[in-house]
């Protein structure tokens, strides 16, 4: 894989001073971010250091305040699901799979800001047999790497140009958390745009082109991957970020 | 065995009415986690829409009980836009006070603007009159009350499995904030899960009223009683559970109206509430609720 960071100029999302509140604790101060078209981007930080609540509040499920660009639309208004149909989604921490339902259902909602949505279905249960073995299973009956997948497919199904992905391998079987970063690397070729949370770091940089380290609602560092793997100084900044 | 097939037959009857009066608790329950006390009120203003309709207009009486429901189904609609959606995400007290002053108003609105009095429903006369089928007594209105409540189930079953707003709501149940993710507004969820609790109401409503032959405006305080208890009785939260709920408090008043010696009649509702209350005491889920805490 080359270094492919001079290609990116283009952003796809762009982040202005943005802050989140939750009654009194400020989670995320001024915090800017820009993701660039075709980038993966990944986001690295302690816990509580403020990485889930970036990533809810660009999708405007919590509430914020700031500036958000998609392809240099000003979005900072949208809802929800305006977002997700303006092409942006999140695959939130811990999966959140509706249980309930079976993987078919789930899929059918991802898809459902859609109009291609069979067409998408097509190509993701060819990329994630998985899910076409279990198709008429609850999801709730699923493995916890199963229920991962689904999450992502589930994101997938509307077609976004960027896919927020917050701790996509937690509590994973190694085996399913190779899959997992097989299909981070691929969403390149895809097309799509990503920002990755990730407890693995070191993974994380491996399929990224760029990082940002947070701490305490505020980004302390960015860089490229690759400087940023081979920075010996890299883990001091991260565990110097615990204090 | 035929006073059993007889008792039966009651029990699926009114078990079904207050299977769809359940319902229209637990399809706003499970989106917004809270009871809808006015559900009551919007069944009344069926059973007045029904007789607005068949006396003042004339029209026949099948098209008067669907004009009713979809009336019901608009006017449950119109309190979400209206009174709910402003205290969304308020306080669980908040919006059960902001049901409790809906359901106030509009019994003002009932005892003022049309009668304080129960005013009289055109029933037909063939709906009163009732079938000798192999020495089993079928009323018309029984007959009716089976047939419409297994259409409406069968219905909303569909709804429910096939349509992607049904999808939703169940999605919904579960996570609100992921169903968003989906790009499903959240507006259309909520105000869907309101008119179908509204059509329930007036399909219920019909059922009721057709029973009693009047309305008047407190109407609705029983059944919404009777919906309440089924619910809890099935699990909060959960549609399956709201109709086996209310077969189940069906079959149960039936047979204590049955077996119950003639002076203990009386107490018969307080007994079957007394017996729902230690089944919650031994389940405090429901029969079907999920076993956390709901909310
Ligand atoms: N809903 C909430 N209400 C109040 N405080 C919250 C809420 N969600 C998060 N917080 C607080 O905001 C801060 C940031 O939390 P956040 O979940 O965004 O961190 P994180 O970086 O994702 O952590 P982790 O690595 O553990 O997932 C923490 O102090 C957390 O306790
Ligand atoms: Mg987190």
């Amino acid at each position: 894989m080359e270094a492919p960071t001079q290609r990116h100029t283009q952003p796809a999302l762009e982040v202005r001073g943005l802050d989140v509140n939750y009654s009194g604790i400020r989670a995320v101060r001024q915090l800017d971010l820009t993701v660039n078209a075709g980038e993966i981007v990944t986001l690295i930080g302690p816990n509580g250091a403020g990485k889930s609540s970036t990533l809810m509040a660009i999708v405007g499920l919590v509430q914020r305040s700031g500036q958000i660009y998609l392809d240099g639309q000003d979005v900072s208004g949208f809802s929800t699901e305006q977002m997700v149909r303006a092409g942006l989604t999140l695959s939130p921490e811990g999966r959140r799979v509706f249980s309930g339902l079976t993987v078919a259902e789930n899929l059918r909602l991802g898809g459902a800001s859609n109009k291609d949505r069979a067409a998408e279905q097509v190509r993701l249960l060819d990329t994630f047999p998985v899910l076409k073995e279990r198709y008429h299973q609850r999801a709730g009956t699923l493995s916890g790497g199963e229920q991962q997948i689904l999450a992502i497919a589930r994101a997938l199904m509307s077609r976004p140009r960027i896919l927020l992905l917050d701790e996509p391998s937690l509590g994973l079987a190694p085996k399913i958390v190779d899959t997992i970063f097989q299909v981070i690397a691929e969403l390149r070729q895809w097309g799509i745009s990503v920002l990755l949370v990730e407890q693995d770091i070191e993974r994380a940089l491996r399929v990224s082109d760029r990082g940002y380290v947070m701490s305490h609602g505020e980004i302390l560092a960015t860089d490229t991957a690759a400087n940023m793997l081979s920075d010996a100084n890299l883990k001091d900044l991260f565990f110097g970020a615990h204090q | 065995m035929e006073v059993f097939a007889q008792q039966a037959l009651n029990a699926i009857a009114l078990g079904g009415v207050y299977a769809l009066l359940g319902l229209g608790l637990a399809m706003v329950f499970s989106v917004l986690g809270m009871i809808n006390f006015a559900h009551g009120e919007i069944m009344t203003l069926s059973g007045y829409a029904l007789v607005f309709v068949a006396t003042t207009l004339g029209w026949p009486f099948g098209l008067a009980v669907i004009s009713a429901c979809l009336l019901a189904g608009a006017a449950a609609a119109m309190t979400e836009r209206i009174a709910f959606r402003p205290v969304r995400g308020a306080s669980l007290t908040t919006m059960l006070l902001t049901t409790f002053a809906v359901s106030s108003i509009l019994h003002v609105v009932f005892q003022n603007f049309i009668s304080p009095r129960p005013i009289a429903v055109p029933v037909p006369e063939w709906l009163t009159q009732s079938l000798n089928v192999g020495g089993l007594q079928i009323g018309t209105l029984q007959a009716i009350s089976i047939a419409v409540s297994l259409v409406a189930l069968i219905g909303l079953v569909g709804f429910l499995r096939f349509s992607t707003l049904g999808l939703a709501m169940r999605s919904a149940a579960q996570d609100f904030s992921v169903t968003r993710l989906m790009g499903i507004s959240a507006d259309r969820v909520i105000i869907g899960a309101f008119a179908i609790s509204g059509l329930l109401a007036g399909l219920s409503g019909f059922l009721w009223v057709a029973q009693r032959g009047s309305v008047d405006p407190l109407m609705g305080f029983v059944p919404v009683l009777k919906a309440f208890t089924a619910v809890v009785l099935g699990g909060l939260g959960s549609l399956n559970g709201a109709v086996l709920g209310g077969f189940l408090l069906g079959i149960l008043e039936v047979s204590l109206r049955a077996s119950l010696p003639q002076e203990l009649l009386p107490f018969r509702d307080a007994i079957s509430l007394s017996i729902v209350i230690g089944l919650l005491v031994m389940r405090p889920q429901g029969l079907i609720g999920r076993a956390e805490a709901v909310r």
